[in-house]
Formats: structure tokens, sequence, C-alpha cells
């Protein structure tokens, strides 16, 4: 059973830290950014790129390609997201832009790189190392780190430093920030930077682990989704929360009910959660 | 009381003139003999499963391109839509088909058994022959009269497999590793009912689905079950990560599978974990100069070594486009031609189809080993 609750911890803290990527673009733009999952992916095959096709150590590629993912996040507000914005579109034209832009840079993806799996692993597969009686390898060591390090990161960053603050102002009330003097447009061009700088990171460490498709990305986007709406939108221990649950709920109800019930309790989950507290676990109620 | 008698028979009217309509589609002369001939085809090009599908594109097209060089031959053309490894987009695909230029009377359709299987009814309503050189699952052999396959069944291999894992290798009991959708929950069925007439057990069956990457779950149940041998009924990429995550767990069993495993994917992701596994698979003769002739001709024009599900494609759609002329498009007329094809000498091997419009193939055992796929010899 250490097995089982290590796949826990290795699956709700991935899940958190694709939540907290998607966090902050959110909790700005006001809508679900589906195309954040494609972002996802483009992190992995950007790695992919650099570090096969043109041949560039890992300890390179794996920075640039975060850096290309925050650029093409930033790419995706300057052309469609402010645009829109500006002329006040519908919240509904918003999704189905975002719908839009998934679908087109997946097809992209899938036309440059092809369908088939494609990694990025630099070694033999290797039996995993004995921890507490359950195994886990060098690179779920290291995305387990990767999430800690980045959940305190965030928290330290949205209490500490300016932008973090002004980011916190632009959720809260847009029209007040811009009343104290903040530019909103370049808070949440900023927003858009460390989210899909932080899914491009959530890609390729998914795909050292599972290698890499171009359709990687759309689960584990609304699987981030299902945990930020557990864990309350609003807070980042929350959204921790609301991803270690929804994985110990995937994880052992797979191993008790089976397998193919797993999308099925995650849903669940979300449904008690909408119905009986939509705040979330530390979300505030509003 | 008058508007809406008025209204029902405005209805009734609007309902009376769509089936006259329809049924002159239905039965209107398709395609053939106006100067060229028109095959749709419904093919996973994107998705999960691409690499079956474009496999199969390849194939289907370079016999066109054969077919077009016979002097004489009526010109033929694939029209193929993408069925992106999605079920509903296939049947919309094979709707589009059937709506347009004038209603083709042939659709190549595959890998995915589901969307044959959806798109089946639709193709025995209109009377369009469905035909699949890649989809396996063993319900497509009871899909109706108009669907053909020269692809064998999953559960001709399940049966073969059964009788591979109980008579060579002594096993009785064993756990089965199965893809969440149709294909592969009728080939956990198929082998269940085979392995257990034999005396076998299946302990365990867990299910994966489509494009998932995380199976530790599944695996780690295996390993707890201490199950030796398992069973893997699905494409090749979801077995290899499964083998790879049962490596990294520390578990690995005697693996056995079928013909989707032989696909480079396999060695790509398990690597050297993969050596050992046995499968059942239809194989190509590669001594037989059909074949020999054919890989000659694939490799020049795609830079690859044609497969067996490449080789499906092309005898699947020469067939196809001789049972199209030979009929001049005319369904029943179809029907009557491929069942009347005796040993069809094709790349693949000879091809006959049975009163379920299957094929009953030769199957090999093989293994894996070193990464490369080879004949099985001896436990």
């Amino acid at each position: 059973m250490e097995q089982l609750f290590l796949n826990g911890i290795l699956v709700g803290l991935l899940i958190s830290l694709i939540s907290l990527s998607v966090y902050p673009v959110i909790c700005l733009v006001r809508f679900f950014h589906f195309a954040h999952a494609v972002v996802i992916a483009a992190g992995a095959y950007f790695s992919f790129l650099l570090s096969r096709c043109f041949g560039w150590p890992m300890g390179i590629a794996i920075p640039l390609a975060i850096l290309l993912s925050a650029g093409l996040g930033c790419l995706m507000e300057v052309a469609v997201y402010k645009p829109l914005r500006k002329r006040e579109a519908k919240p509904i034209v918003f999704i189905l832009a975002s719908l839009g832009l998934y679908t087109v840079l997946q097809n992209v993806i899938s036309l440059v790189f092809g369908d088939d799996t494609k990694s990025i692993r630099t070694g033999p597969v290797r039996e995993g190392l004995n921890f507490l009686g359950a195994r886990i390898t060098p690179i779920q060591i290291i995305t387990i780190v990767t999430a800690i390090v980045v959940v305190v990161g965030l928290l330290l960053f949205m209490k500490y430093t300016r932008l973090g603050k002004a980011m916190r102002t632009v959720a809260n009330d847009a029209n007040l920030a811009r009343v104290v003097g903040i530019d909103s447009d370049r808070v949440i061009m900023w927003a858009f930077a460390i989210g899909s700088g932080l899914a491009g990171l959530a890609g390729i460490l998914m795909a050292l682990d599972t290698d890499m498709t171009p359709t990687m990305g759309m689960r584990p986007f609304m699987m981030g989704i299902v945990a930020m709406i557990i864990g309350g939108k609003d807070s980042i221990i929350g959204i921790v929360l609301g991803a270690l649950l929804l994985a110990f709920a995937q994880q052992y109800g797979a191993y008790y009910l089976g397998s193919e019930w797993q999308d099925a309790i995650a849903f669940a989950i979300l449904l008690i959660f909408l119905l009986f507290r939509p705040q979330g676990f530390l979300g505030k109620k509003v | 009381m008058k508007k809406n008698r008025f209204i029902v028979i405005v209805v009734l009217l609007v309902v009376l003139v769509s089936l006259l309509v329809t049924n002159l589609v239905n039965t209107r002369k398709r395609h053939v003999g106006q100067g060229r001939i028109v095959v749709g085809a419904v093919i996973d090009l994107t998705g999960p499963i691409a690499m079956y599908g474009n496999w199969m594109k390849d194939g289907a097209e370079l016999a066109l391109e054969h077919w077009n060089a016979i002097d004489g031959n009526e010109d033929a053309i694939l029209l193929v839509q993408d069925s992106q490894s999605d079920v509903k987009k296939g049947v919309s695909a094979f709707q589009y088909l059937l709506a347009n230029n004038d209603g083709v009377p042939a659709v190549l359709i595959g890998p995915n058994s589901s969307t044959v299987l959806a798109c089946a009814p639709l193709a025995n309503k209109s009377k369009v022959v469905l035909f699949t050189p890649t989809a396996s699952s063993p319900n497509i052999s009871n899909s109706g009269e108009f669907i053909f396959r020269n692809r064998s069944s999953g559960a001709q291999e399940m049966i073969e497999l059964a009788r591979v894992i109980s008579e060579k290798f002594q096993i009785k009991e064993v756990g089965f590793i199965a893809l969440n959708n149709d294909a592969g929950i009728a080939y956990e069925q198929a082998f269940v009912s085979a392995f257990e007439t034999r005396g076998g057990q299946v302990l365990q069956t867990e299910l994966l689905d489509l494009g998932v990457a995380d199976f530790r779950t599944q695996v780690f149940k295996m390993k707890n079950a201490n199950i030796d041998a398992v069973v893997l009924g699905s494409p090749a990429k979801e077995a290899a990560t499964v083998i790879k995550q049962a490596a990294e767990l520390n578990y690995k069993p005697k693996w056995f599978s079928a013909t989707p495993i032989e696909n480079p994917t396999l060695i790509e992701i398990a690597g050297s974990f993969a050596d050992g596994l046995v499968y059942v698979a239809e194989t190509v003769d590669h001594n037989n100069p059909l074949f020999s002739d054919f890989a000659q001709k694939f490799m020049d024009k795609f830079g690859y070594e044609p497969n067996v599900f490449c080789a499906n494609a092309y005898d699947g759609t020469t067939i196809l486009l001789q049972a199209i002329v030979s009929s001049h498009g005319k369904p029943d007329q179809m029907l009557q031609y491929l069942h009347s094809l005796d040993e069809y000498n094709g790349v693949a091997g000879k091809q006959a189809f049975d009163k379920q419009g299957d094929v009953v193939k030769k199957l090999s055992v093989k293994t894996v080993k070193n990464g490369t796929f080879q004949i099985f010899t001896k436990p």
C-alpha cells in the first residue's frame, strides 16, 4: 500500500503543478483558458525539438523550452485575448477562442511532429529506487521536489512581491486596480508568462516520465481545473489540497473499484463540491 | 384544430419526401462508369492510434497508384477523411461520404474498431460496403452483411494465444490488461472463454483508457496479486507503457500479446524490458514474390518497410476496386463478388471471406528478442 500512497503523492503534486500553472491566468482573466492544455504539450515538444532535433544538452533545452512556453502563452494573450478584452467580448467568446486556439495549436504539433509517441528520456528504462517499501524513479523524485518548490515559490511570490500583489489586486477588482495605477494589461501579460512557463515545465516533467503525444495536455489540464474548483481558486494551499484529494481518491478508487472509475470519481467529487461547497476547501464564500 | 391538422400534414409530407430522397440516394448507381471510381476512406490519421491509420493510408494509396497505372482500368480516387481516433468524428466522416460525392459505393475504414462498429448500422442501411484492413474487434464479425475485413479477428488471435499459453508455456493463471473500448473488452472476453475452456483462469482484468499515460495503479494491482503472466490486449503504445511502468515498479511477469504489439513504439518506450514478450500475430510471408515486389515499391515511395497493416490495406483497396468494377457499383452484386472470392492471392497472402465477411488467416507465434520482432521457436 506504500506504493499506492506514493503514487497518490506523485499524481497529486503533478496535478497541483498544472493547477497552479493555470491559477494566475484564470484568476485574472476569469474564463477557462482551454488553450493552456496545448501549452503543456508545447513545453514537452519544445524540449524535444531543442534536445533531440537540435542536439542541445538538456540543461539548456529545458530552460529554453520553459521560456518558449511562456512566450507562447504571451503570444496568445497579445494576439487573441487582449483584442477581445478591448472589444469587451462576452465570456463565451473567450472560451470559444481558447478552444479554437487549442484545436489549431494541437493540430500544428501533430503536423510538425506526428502523432506517434516521442521521448526525451536520456537513458534506458530502469527499475525504480526502493523508498520505504515503494518504488520511485529519479524523474518522479525530481517531479515531486519541483512541484513543492513551485508551490512554495508561488506562495512567496504572490504574498511578497510587487507583481504578486498587483496580480491579487487585479484578480480582486480590475477597475479598482486601474484607479490605483496598476496597468492590468501588463499584469495579465505577466500572469500568462508565469502560468505558461509553469505549464511548459509540467509538460516536460510529464514527458520525462511518460513520454509525449500532441494530446497529452488536455486530461491533466481538466484534472487541474477540477483540483482548482475543489480547493478554491483563491487559495494556493487549497488548490494543492484539492489536487491531493483528487489524486488519492483516483488512486485508491482505481485500486478498490477498478481503473475504469478514475474519471467518474474525479467528476463525482467535483459535483459534490459544486453542490455543497462551491467555494472549495479554502476558497472565500461570495 | 385546423391549424394543428395542417402542421401534421406538412410534417408527414416532409418525412415522406425525405424518405423518397433517401431511397433515391441509396439505390442510384454509384460512381461507376462516369470516368472514375470513388472509394471513401475513414481513417484515424491523427490521435492516439494514428500510427496504424497512417500505415493503412499508405498501403491504400499505393494500391490506388498501381490500379491507375494499369491500362484499361477506370481511374480511381480515394476520398480520405480523418476520424482523429474519435468514434463521433468517424461517424460524421462516414456520413459526409454517404451524403456527398453522390454517395460512395464502398468505404475503407480503420483502425479504430469502435468507429467501424458505430458506422456499421449506417453502412448496412445505406448498402455501402465497409471494409477494414486494420480493425480487429471480434464484434465486427456480427456487425452486418455489408461489413468486411481482411485483418484477422481478435477472437481468432485470442483463441490461438490461449492455446500457446496453456500448451507451450503450461501456464494456468494469468492477468489480462485490456483497452477500455469495444475492441479491448471483446479481446478479453474471447481470451477468457478460450483460456477457461483449456482449464486456465484469468485471475484479474484491468482496463486502460486510450490516450492516458499513467497505468501504475493497474500494474500495481497485478503485482500485488502476485500474477506471473499477463496478457496485453491493447495497442503497442499503451502496452509498452504498461511494461515500462511495471519494470519501474520491479514487476516483471511473462508478457503475452497479439498483432498490434508489433510496432516500433513498443521498443522505443519499453526498451529491453519488452524482450521475451510472446505474441500471436498475423504475418506476411517475406518469401512471397508478390510481397517482395510490393515491399520494394512501398519502400521506394514511403521510405519505410511495410508491415502487415500496410499489406492488408493494399490488398483491401485492390479487392474493393475489383468488386466495384465487377458489380458496376451495385451493392448486392458487390456482396456476391466479395463472397465469391476464392482465395484471393494478395501481397498479404491468400484471403477468402467467410459468411460474416471475415478472413481466416494463418497466425504465427512471435517474440521480442534483442529489440526485434522474431518468430518464436521454443519457451
